[in-house]
């Protein structure tokens, strides 16, 4: 059938030099000439052996193509095709004609086709079939479908014809009509009528986005092409929805990774000055500082009058400063750190008058759920995350159509959010590469600007990121902008920050307009600090005791009424930040010398080395400063609880030699019971339980003289191979060291999975390659093993394995009585495992932990709540399959649950590690797999040699872990959990004090507490500004609550809510009840407090007279805590004559007649 | 088979033991020396994943060199001067961009001090 009639002539000449009228196009491809095809047709569709099935050829003076048999698809193994992209042009400009040959034939066909990618997905095809019919074909229902044909032998088979196949939008009804002709090859002009002319009637066509060759036919029948020439108009640019593209350039930061952190902090001071050069040649010029490091280090670098400019140019708002101070992997953050993140950045706005609104998260693919409350919280408006998704998982949902969204955290909270899918980088994929012109722009962007469109991306404005790693290109961008400007009519391009952006929408549409999620996409990448596991130890412990250490300093600021201390806790965070900034020790191959590897390495171990030397010093001072109102009469040990809510736990603590050699008791000072206590004489310590140690306070143990006599309830048993109290019994394996039972008594359930082939704490390790197939570890036995019992009661028992023939050489199991936790503590040997050659690339060891729970549910406490990964997570192509917690992962099935924790390790998987990123995460059987070490020992320098290096210069080869589990049954109570994990990972503090004066409550007291189980204090600090104490406490369970906030020692006064980052924003005044501080809070929400706190007592002041005639003496005093206790003895010490004349009565005075003349007597009143 | 296809080179492209990130992927360079002096020839050691068929590269502010070397190779060595107007105790970008046999486009950044002409690096 032939369909349609003629139409007008249209008389062209004959071969190359075709010209087309009937729109005002202009070329969009010319023949083959000069050009090698894969620079602007999309070739590399094959896989191989045939990765170029077209084939390019000379052909006279020209070029032509062909495609033979064999095609790259598994599916379609004779198919071939060939696609170009167009610069998206309006259809009415649009044609199409080629020279062909082909071989014909049963099961040939060649197609042209044409698509409108964006808005609607459209397709029309030409097609040659193997009897020589041309038929045309309309996309119906998403399947191509032929609306009309040719009879056979149109096109015979191996003659060269001419054809041209047009889509135009039908005068009269806009519809397309399609048209075909077909006439001689060698012909000196053009014939005039059509062969095919069919309307469309279905579909309006907007523009044409490509065009696609298609040859199948089985190998030996191939399909020759030349002088293919495709017209349309050009001069629109790229023809699109997308009106304005906003360009935010910045330099993404990383610390380490092109180069080691001293010369990369020297780029970003040049770099930086740079910039202000050209906001000052040119007001359209547009800058935006990623990270507050960056600025940091420049301020650090620069003169008054350079810093002054800076200030001057942040504040006119052409560049704007990041909110972040670096790109973390922020599940690993602590829970005061990832708040601390933002804190840089907001004190300097708040002390220059600067704006900071936007915070942007690169390269990680993806952020915890915290920070939308972080940013919301602290009064930053926007979320920018340039995320590397090639190396992390693509978002589902959200897609590019929702961008921007909100992003709404577990408590409401919400950021307006825009995320890329192609990485900060994707300006250079859009035609903004480093040496890209103003063609190849063009090119560039046609072929990825549709693909938001495409995505249903349907804004006429989009923000687009231009990033490289710690890379500054001066006006590059600013000139491509203004000749396409100049030269194109779309889009039009805004040089812009952010903020630009984001405002611009929110004026224009309206907040409503943007959808809203509410998701997790963190846990990315962090298990990639496996390899510097002191590190990881140690920022890990510094983030515990960092944030103890602050909250006793604040504490102790109260106390002692002298100046906060800040500058040990601001540098503690700021190494915090450098370490759990996403770049880190090693490096990727070829970029570094030996030298320069051992320098960027050295440097990011300092970075740790010194959070962690940092936050016990401040753990040390604040405590010393917390208890200095304490009094004590002789010895006391004081036990001190760093953490928000009360607990019980064991005290650790050394005794000068004649103190632990003395014959001495250990009393409850608020009881006046004896505490039984084990003595350590190894390290000369005493071992004792505390009980209800108040929230953030302490409890008074004296030693008293005497026999201890004291007998400890429960039960506590060991042997070489068992273990056991009221509540577990372990049984160890005598050949391994492993355990074969972990029982739980209380429930009657086995805790070990015995099925799985895998012992319960047994080494095993897997290669990269492993890693890559999806492998479980492999097993590592040990030569030998041997156990013994290390201590046996009456507090803690413990078995000590030691074994030979395996990095694993040591193990220690613990039980303490009453307590529900087994303690398991790891030692392995770096320097007894294997080099891994570069040939392995890595090894990653842990010890295997199969428990009896399947087909679990998750939760994984990270930045300041439980995270449940399988339905919290955002719809992602593939995951990270490991879990980042800061204390607890706890899992259940509906028999048992275990609540898991280790110290030093934040990444743990179920079942295998992996390289490469699964779809969906692990959870069909427990077996707990922690990132114990990641083994590299070769590296491939800059030279490309290859050769050992070292990832921690200098630090220990022992590796040490303490993994700590809980047996929960089948529920998860996340109060519960929470308080395990705490108290698992972060001991009970001591101190010894001897005999001095305080007024502090003598017994025991709390600094802050909150009344509320399901709501965790975590922070306690001096506030920035001086004003008071900031506190920081969240929901945990998702339940609305009014939390109380007390304190057994201050005097609370004039609270607020105040900003996460205590910028000023606008307090709300909270209520109080007594002396109780009133938090509303809604279900999972952070609230930061600010309180006034004083001492609830006057300092005592002590007056001491001698009645002349009687002889008596007159003693008075002011201030203290009633009632008072005045102690009299011989020496200062108060160890010789020591006796209280005055227990516990309410008048602030004391006559002591009973002094004799000539000695000298020393008093104490508390 | 696409899919995994991709997977593969991600693989191929992501040392386990590295940090999986950086805009960087598939291409290094390393400078010799990386403290020049303005005027001063410095030797660009870029490294690719694959064998390239041309490299551009180049200075902030300057026209690329492009390099097709006769037989592709992964490591392809260029030589560049410093911008004599580049200023002592800064830095500057040296950038390029790789096109691999296979059509890949890689690119890479790298940092140069600059140092005075006395100043040995």
């Amino acid at each position: 059938m032939r369909a349609g009639g003629a139409v007008a002539a249209l008389l062209l000449a004959a071969g190359p030099a075709f010209a087309y009228t009937p729109g005002s196009g202009t070329l969009l491809t010319e023949n083959f000439e000069s050009v090698p095809l894969s620079t602007d047709w999309e070739m590399q569709n094959g896989i191989p052996p045939n990765l170029d099935p077209w084939t390019q050829v000379t052909d006279g003076g020209d070029l032509s193509f062909y495609a033979d048999g064999l095609g790259p698809f598994p599916s379609s193994p004779t198919k071939h095709w060939a696609r170009h992209w167009l610069q998206p042009v309006p259809v009415t400009s649009f044609s199409a004609a080629f020279e062909y040959r082909g071989q014909l034939g049963t099961g040939y066909a060649f197609d042209l086709e044409i698509s409108q990618r964006a808005p609607t997905l459209l397709k029309y095809r030409l097609r040659v079939t193997g009897a020589g019919a041309v038929s045309l074909w309309r996309t119906e229902a998403g399947t191509l479908t032929q609306i009309a044909t040719t009879g056979s032998n149109v096109v015979p088979a191996n003659k060269t014809r001419w054809i041209r196949f047009e889509v135009d939008p039908d005068s009269a009804t806009g519809h397309p009509r399609l048209r075909a002709r077909v006439w001689s090859g060698g012909a000196t002009s053009e014939t005039s009528t059509w062969n095919l002319d069919v309307l469309d009637a279905n579909d309006t066509l907007a523009r044409v986005h490509r065009l696609e060759l298609i040859a199948d036919g089985p190998k030996g029948v191939q399909t020759w092409l030349d002088d293919l020439d495709a017209w349309g108009n050009m001069s629109v640019g790229v023809d699109s929805s997308i009106r304005t593209v906003y360009l935010m350039e910045e330099s993404h930061l990383d610390v380490g990774f092109t180069d080691p952190p001293d010369t990369v902090e020297a780029f970003y001071k040049s770099s930086l000055d740079e910039v202000l050069s050209n906001l000052d040649a040119d007001p359209e010029y547009r800058w935006f500082i990623e990270s507050a490091w960056d600025l940091d280090r420049w301020w650090e670098r620069s003169t008054d009058a350079e810093q002054q400019n800076m200030l001057a140019h942040l504040a006119e708002g052409r560049i704007h400063l990041g909110a972040g101070y670096a790109n973390l992997h922020t599940t690993t953050a602590g829970h005061e750190e990832m708040t601390r993140n933002v804190y840089w950045s907001s004190r300097f706005a708040q002390d220059h008058g600067i704006p900071v609104r936007t915070y942007v998260q690169d390269d990680v693919p993806g952020a915890t759920f915290a920070i939308p409350e972080i940013l919301a919280r602290s009064g930053i408006e926007y979320y920018v995350g340039g995320m590397n998704t090639p190396f992390g998982g693509r978002l589902l949902s959200p897609n590019h159509g929702d961008r921007p969204f909100w992003w709404v955290g577990p408590d409401g909270s919400k950021v307006l959010t825009w995320i890329t899918f192609d990485s900060y980088a994707e300006g250079l994929d859009y035609g903004f590469s480093f040496f890209d012109d103003l063609a190849a722009l063009h090119t560039k962007l046609g072929k990825k600007l549709p693909e938001n469109e495409e995505a249903g991306y349907d804004w006429p404005d989009f923000l687009m990121m231009r990033a490289f790693d710690n890379s500054y290109q001066g006006f590059h961008q600013r000139d491509l902008v203004n000749q396409w400007n100049a030269t194109y009519l779309n889009p039009h391009f805004v040089l812009a920050t952010p903020e630009e952006f984001f405002d611009h929408m929110l004026a224009t549409h309206g907040g409503a307009a943007f959808p809203s999620f509410s998701g997790d996409f963190g846990a990315a990448w962090s298990a990639s600090h496996a390899n510097a596991q002191n590190t990881e130890r140690m920022v890990r412990d510094a983030h515990r005791t960092g944030r103890a250490g602050q909250a006793l300093a604040a504490a102790g600021s109260v106390v002692d009424g002298a100046p906060p201390e800040r500058t040990t806790v601001d540098a503690m965070y700021r190494y915090e930040l450098q370490v759990d900034e996403h770049s880190g020790a090693g490096g990727w191959d070829t970029y570094f010398t030996p030298e320069e590897m051992d320098r960027n390495n050295t440097i990011h171990l300092s970075y740790a080395q010194s959070a962690y030397d940092l936050s016990h010093q401040l753990l040390d001072a604040g405590m010393t400063r917390a208890l200095s109102d304490l009094s004590i009469e002789g010895n006391a040990v004081v036990a001190v609880n760093p953490l928000g809510r009360g607990r019980d736990g064991l005290v650790r603590v050394a005794l000068p030699p004649d103190l632990y050699s003395s014959t001495f008791k250990v009393v409850d000072r608020g009881t006046a019971t004896e505490v039984p206590y084990q003595s350590i004489s190894a390290t000369s310590e005493i071992l004792f339980e505390a009980s209800s140690v108040p929230a953030m306070g302490y409890r008074v143990y004296d030693l008293v003289p005497g026999s201890p006599a004291a007998v400890p309830s429960g039960m506590l048993t060991v042997t070489p191979t068992t273990l056991e109290n009221d509540l577990y019994r372990l049984v160890v394996d005598a050949a391994t060291g492993a355990l074969t039972s972990v029982y739980d008594k209380a429930r009657g359930k086995e805790l070990i999975d015995g099925t799985t082939g895998y012992k319960f704490n047994e080494l095993a390790s897997s290669t990269k390659s492993q890693m890559d197939g999806g492998q479980a570890p492999v097993a590592s036995h040990p030569a030998s093993a041997s156990t013994v019992v290390d201590w046996s009661g009456p507090i803690e028992a413990s078995i000590k394995v030691t074994r030979t023939g395996t990095p694993h050489v040591e193990t220690t199991y613990r039980l303490a009585r009453n307590t529900d936790r087994v303690e398991i503590e790891n030692v392995l040997d770096r320097n007894a495992m294997p080099y891994v050659p570069y040939a392995t690339g890595s090894q990653a060891w842990t010890v295997t932990l199969p428990f009896d729970v399947h087909n679990f549910e998750i939760r994984s406490e990270t930045t300041t709540r439980f995270l449940d990964p399988l339905h919290d997570g955002f719809v992602r192509d593939n995951v990270f399959d490991w879990h980042n917690v800061e204390h607890t992962l706890s899992f259940h099935d509906a028999v048992n649950g275990i609540d898991y924790a280790v110290d030093a390790v934040d990444a743990h998987s179920f079942q295998h590690f992996n390289t490469l990123a699964p779809p969906s995460w692990s959870h069909a059987n427990a077996l707990v797999l922690s990132r114990l070490e990641d083994r590299v020992d070769e590296y491939e320098f800059a030279d490309n040699s290859i050769g050992p290096f070292t990832i921690e210069p200098g630090a220990p080869t022992t590796l040490r872990s303490t993994h700590e589990i809980r047996s929960t049954g089948p529920s998860f109570d996340p109060a519960a959990s929470s308080k395990f994990g705490f108290e698992a990972l972060e001991p009970i503090q001591a101190r010894l004090l001897t005999h001095r004066p305080g007024n502090l409550p003598p017994a025991s007291a709390s600094f802050f507490t909150v009344d509320a189980p399901n709501v965790l204090l975590y922070t306690a600090k001096n506030a920035d500004d001086g004003d008071g104490l900031i506190l920081r406490l969240t929901e945990l369970a998702g339940t609305a609550t009014t939390a109380g906030i007390d304190s057994d020692t201050f005097t609370l006064s004039a609270p607020e809510r105040v900003r996460q980052n205590e910028t000023p924003g606008t307090p709300v005044p909270l209520g109080m009840s007594g002396n109780t501080v009133l938090v509303p809070l809604a279900a999972y929400e952070t609230a930061t407090v600010r309180v006034r706190a004083a001492r609830s007592w006057a300092p005592l002041v002590l007056y001491a007279d001698k009645d002349a005639v009687s002889g008596t003496v007159k003693l008075h005093w002011t201030g203290g805590v009633s009632p008072y206790t005045v102690s009299r003895a011989l020496d200062p010490g108060f160890t010789s004559g020591v006796s209280t004349p005055y227990d516990e009565q309410p008048a602030a005075s004391f006559d002591d007649p009973t002094l004799v003349d000539g000695n000298d007597a020393f008093y104490l009143v508390h | 088979m696409r899919t995994a296809l991709l997977v593969a080179a991600a693989g191929l492209l992501a040392p386990s033991f590295a940090h999986a990130h950086g805009a960087s992927k598939g291409l290094h360079l390393h400078l010799v020396p990386d403290r020049a002096a303005p005027g001063a020839i410095i030797e660009i050691d870029a490294d690719a994943a694959l064998p390239v068929a041309k490299l551009k590269v180049g200075f902030v502010g300057e026209d690329p060199a492009v390099i097709a070397p006769k037989t592709p190779a992964k490591r392809v060595v260029a030589r560049r001067a410093i911008p004599k107007t580049a200023k002592p105790g800064t830095t500057i970008n040296v950038m390029a961009e790789a096109e691999t046999t296979q059509g890949k486009l890689f690119r890479a950044s790298g940092i140069v001090t600059i140092i005075a002409a006395e100043t040995k690096p």
